[in-house]
C-alpha cells in the first residue's frame, strides 16, 4: 500500500478549477500528493532527501540573509610614531579589523559598512581571504555621505565571489600612506557591519502587489473559524497521509479525504508561517514540554518548522551566524610585524586598539559575550568556534603550545593549535576552528573564548609577545 | 499551467465546507490547490513553474519562501543581532588597552552610539509586535567587591532626532564576569537602525561591563 506523494510539485491546471469545470479526481489527487511533499520536505519525514536547509538551492529554502557582523568598537585610531621602522609598530599595511567568519551555504556577496573618522588621503580597503590566507577579493572601502546623526563617514564595498564556509575578512590601511602624509593620528573606527547582500538592496520599489513583502492578518468576526487539528502527543504537525489506492481511476472522491486535505493545508499553514492558520485569532499549534505542557523555551516537541529536531529526527539543519568581532589591529606583514611594539605596555603603534596578548600560561578567558541560542538540536552540536591568531615569527615562538576553549554555560570544547592551523605557513596567522561546542537552545549563554600555554613561555618571549588573539566567530555550521 | 488564483493562505476553508450534503462549489477546488502551491512555495523558497509568475509574495529580502524572519515568514530564531565585546583583566595576565566600560562612577554615564543592521521582517496587526520589533539587552558583567547597581538605557534614535528609550537597574552580583539579561530593549525596525546603549553605576560599588548584545529573543510575538 503506497502513500500518495508526488516526488515532484505537480499542480493543478487552471482549466481544472476555472468556473465551469468538472470537478476532476486528479486535482485532489495531485493536491494530496503535493501536500504530502511540502510535509515531508518540512518536517524530513519518509527519508525525503530534499529537506529544508535555507541554502537557495531548488527547493531546499531562501537564503536566511543573517548579518554576520554588527559590532560596536568605538575606539580611536592614533598610530603613535608612524616614522617607527624597525620590526614592530608602524610598517606596512594596518589591518584594522581582522576576524575569521562563516558564510553561509548559497551566499557569495558581502556587504561590507564600516563607521570610521578617517584622514584625507587614505584609502582603506576590505579583504576576503580563504583559511590558508590566500587573497579571495578585495575592494576599496569607498567614503558615503555620513550616516544621519552620525559624526563619522560610512565607507562600504561589496565584495563577491567568496566560497561559503569559513573564511578571513580584513579592513587594511596602508600604513606607508600614514608617513608619506606626515601625520600621527588616524582617525577613530566606530563600527563595523557585514551582512550578505540581500535582493532587497537591489529591489527598491515597491512594485507590485508581489513584491510588498505580505502582511498577516487576523480576521475580524468569529475568532478560530479555520480548522487545524491538534497534533497528538508525539507529532510536530497533524497530518493525514492518504493511500495511493484511494486516487485509482473512477474512484469517487469522498468528504472524508477533502475535509482532512483542507486541515493538512490549515496545519501546514500554521507550522511553517509562525502564524496562526487564516487569520484565526489564536495558534493550535503550541510548543510543548515533555508532558504535554506548554513551553515556548527549548520545547521538548516544537510544533513549528524552526529545524530544532525535538520531534523530526531527519529534520533540515541550517548555517546560522551566531556572532564575529574583531578585538583589535595588527601588521601583517612579512616579518611578522605588529601594530604594537612588544613593550608592557606597548609604546609605539596603535596603543588604543591592539588586540589583547596573554601574559602567562595559565588558562584565562581572553574575549566574553552573553548571547540567547537558537534552538537547535544540541545533541550532536553543530555551534562552531573560529579564532584567528596573530604571532612573531621569532623562532622561538611556538604556537602549537597554546590550547583554545570555547566555554558555554553549558560545557565546553577544546582546540590545541597544530602546525596546520598556520593559515599561509609563514608563522603570522593562525587559526583555530573549534568543533561541537555545548550549548542549550534558546538559552542566554556566556560564551568564553580561553587560552592557556601548556609550558612556559621562552624567555625570549616572556611577557606579551608570541600570539594575540585577533578576533572570533560563532556560528551553526550545517552537515 | 499551474493555479495562481486563489493561491493565498489567507484563503482557506472551514471545516463546514466539507460537512455531508456541502455543496461543490469551485472555489472549494480552487483554494485546496492554490494554497497547496502557495505553501510548497513558502517551503521551499522555490516557484515550481518558473515559466509563470510565482504564487506568493516575496519574503521581507524580497526572495520567494520563508526566512525565518518572524510571522508569516516562519518562526525566528532567538541570536544577538548588535554587540560589542571587552574582558576586563589585570594587566599582569592580559595586555590590552583599557576597558570602556571598566570601573563605571556614579553619575558618569558612559555610552555606545552606533547604527546597526536589522533583519527585514513584517510587523504584526496589533496587539502583536513581531519578535525583531523588540530587541533586548544581554549583559556581562562583574564587581570589585560588593553588589553593585548598574542603570542601563537603551535609545533607539530616530531620523529626526527623536528617542525612544528604555531603562532598567541591575544588581550586579558577581565578582567574575556573569550574563544578566536586562529589561530595557531597543524599539528596532527592518535595516538601519541607530542606537545608543548608556551605563551608569548607579552607586560607589564601580561595576564593569565587559560585554553587551542586544538580542532578538522570541520566535513569533512578544
Amino acid at each position: 500500500m503506497a502513500r500518495q506523494k508526488n516526488a515532484t510539485f505537480v499542480g493543478t491546471p487552471i482549466v481544472d478549477v476555472d468556473v465551469g469545470a468538472p470537478s476532476f479526481e486528479r486535482l485532489i489527487e495531485n493536491a494530496v500528493g503535493d501536500t504530502a511533499l511540502t510535509f515531508d520536505k518540512g518536517t524530513g519525514s519518509h527519508a525525503e532527501a530534499g529537506v529544508i536547509v535555507h541554502d537557495g538551492g531548488d527547493g531546499t529554502g531562501a537564503l536566511l540573509g543573517v548579518p554576520i557582523i554588527n559590532q560596536w568598537i568605538g575606539r580611536t585610531l592614533v598610530l603613535e610614531n608612524p616614522d617607527t621602522s624597525g620590526k614592530n609598530g608602524g610598517v606596512g599595511d594596518t589591518q584594522i579589523f581582522a576576524a575569521p567568519f562563516h558564510l553561509a551555504a548559497g551566499e557569495t556577496s558581502i556587504l561590507v559598512e564600516v563607521s570610521m573618522a578617517l584622514g584625507a588621503g587614505l584609502t582603506p580597503y576590505a579583504k576576503v581571504c580563504d583559511t590558508a590566507n590566500a587573497e579571495v577579493v578585495r575592494a576599496d572601502l569607498v567614503r558615503n555621505d555620513d550616516e544621519v546623526g552620525e559624526v563619522d563617514t560610512l565607507f562600504s564595498a561589496r565584495l563577491s565571489g567568496i566560497t561559503a564556509g569559513w573564511n578571513l575578512f580584513f579592513i587594511g590601511i596602508d600604513t606607508s600612506e600614514i608617513r608619506s602624509l606626515g601625520l600621527s593620528e588616524m582617525g577613530a573606527l566606530n563600527y563595523v557591519r557585514v551582512r550578505p547582500r540581500l535582493r532587497s538592496d537591489l529591489v527598491h520599489a515597491p512594485g507590485s502587489l508581489r513584491e510588498r513583502g505580505a502582511q498577516p492578518e487576523i480576521q475580524d468576526a468569529g475568532g478560530d473559524i479555520y480548522g487545524v487539528t491538534t497534533p497528538a502527543a508525539t507529532e510536530g504537525v497533524a497530518h493525514t497521509d492518504f493511500e495511493a489506492s484511494l486516487f485509482a481511476n473512477l474512484k469517487s472522491i469522498d468528504g472524508y479525504v477533502l475535509s482532512r486535505l483542507n486541515r493538512n493545508l490549515n496545519g501546514l499553514a500554521e507550522f511553517i508561517s509562525g502564524w496562526p492558520a487564516g487569520g484565526n485569532t489564536t495558534f493550535v499549534h503550541e510548543d510543548q514540554d515533555g508532558g504535554g505542557a506548554a513551553d515556548a523555551t527549548n520545547p521538548a516537541r516544537s510544533r513549528f518548522e524552526a529545524h530544532t529536531r525535538s520531534l523530526y529526527a531527519n529534520e533540515g539543519q541550517v548555517d546560522f551566524p551566531v556572532a564575529c568581532a574583531g578585538f583589535g589591529a595588527f601588521l601583517d606583514g612579512l616579518d611578522g610585524y605588529f601594530a604594537v611594539d612588544l613593550a608592557e605596555p606597548p609604546t609605539l603603534g596603535m596603543l588604543e586598539w591592539y588586540p589583547p596578548w596573554p601574559r602567562n600560561d595559565t588558562e584565562q578567558t581572553i574575549r566574553n559575550l552573553f548571547v540567547p541560542m537558537p534552538d537547535f538540536q544540541s545533541a550532536s552540536s553543530r555551534l562552531q568556534c573560529a579564532v584567528l591568531f596573530g604571532s612573531t615569527n621569532d623562532g622561538a615562538a611556538d604556537p602549537t603550545q597554546w590550547t583554545i576553549k570555547a566555554k558555554t554555560t553549558t560545557g565546553n570544547a577544546t582546540h590545541t593549535l597544530v602546525a596546520g592551523d598556520d593559515t599561509d605557513g609563514r608563522g603570522n596567522l593562525w587559526l583555530a576552528i573549534i568543533t561541537a561546542v555545548p550549548f542549550t537552545g534558546d538559552a542566554g549563554e556566556l560564551v568564553e573564548i580561553r587560552m592557556s600555554r601548556a609550558s612556559a613561555k621562552p624567555a625570549g618571549l616572556a611577557g606579551i609577545g608570541e600570539i594575540c588573539m585577533l578576533g572570533a566567530a560563532l556560528a551553526f555550521v550545517k552537515p | 499551467m499551474a493555479v495562481i488564483g486563489h493561491a493565498s493562505l489567507n484563503f482557506p476553508l472551514r471545516d463546514t465546507r466539507f460537512v455531508s450534503e456541502a455543496r461543490g462549489n469551485n472555489d472549494v477546488a480552487q483554494s485546496i490547490a492554490g494554497r497547496a502551491r502557495a505553501l510548497y512555495e513558502l517551503l521551499a523558497g522555490t516557484n515550481p513553474f518558473p515559466d509563470e509568475q510565482p504564487a506568493t509574495t516575496r519574503n521581507p529580502q524580497r526572495n520567494l519562501g520563508h526566512d525565518h524572519s518572524g510571522p508569516p515568514w516562519g518562526s525566528a530564531f532567538l541570536h544577538p543581532v548588535a554587540w560589542w565585546v571587552g574582558q576586563k583583566a589585570a594587566t599582569a595576565t592580559l595586555q590590552q588597552p583599557a576597558g570602556l566600560f571598566d570601573d563605571l562612577a556614579e553619575s558618569s554615564p558612559k555610552s555606545a552610539s552606533f547604527t546597526f543592521w536589522n533583519r527585514p521582517h513584517a510587523t504584526l496587526p496589533q496587539p502583536r509586535i513581531a519578535p525583531y520589533s523588540r530587541l533586548f539587552l544581554y549583559i556581562v558583567a562583574h564587581r570589585p567587591t560588593t553588589n553593585a547597581a548598574l542603570g542601563v538605557r537603551v535609545e533607539s534614535v530616530r531620523a529626526d532626532g527623536s528617542v525612544e528609550f528604555e531603562t532598567d537597574s541591575i544588581t550586579v552580583t558577581g565578582a567574575t564576569p556573569a550574563g544578566y539579561v536586562s529589561t530595557a530593549y531597543l524599539r528596532a525596525h527592518g535595516g538601519r537602525n541607530r542606537a545608543r546603549i548608556q551605563f551608569t553605576a548607579g552607586d560607589a560599588n564601580t561595576p564593569s561591563v565587559t560585554a553587551w548584545a542586544l538580542c532578538n529573543v522570541v520566535k513569533r510575538t512578544h
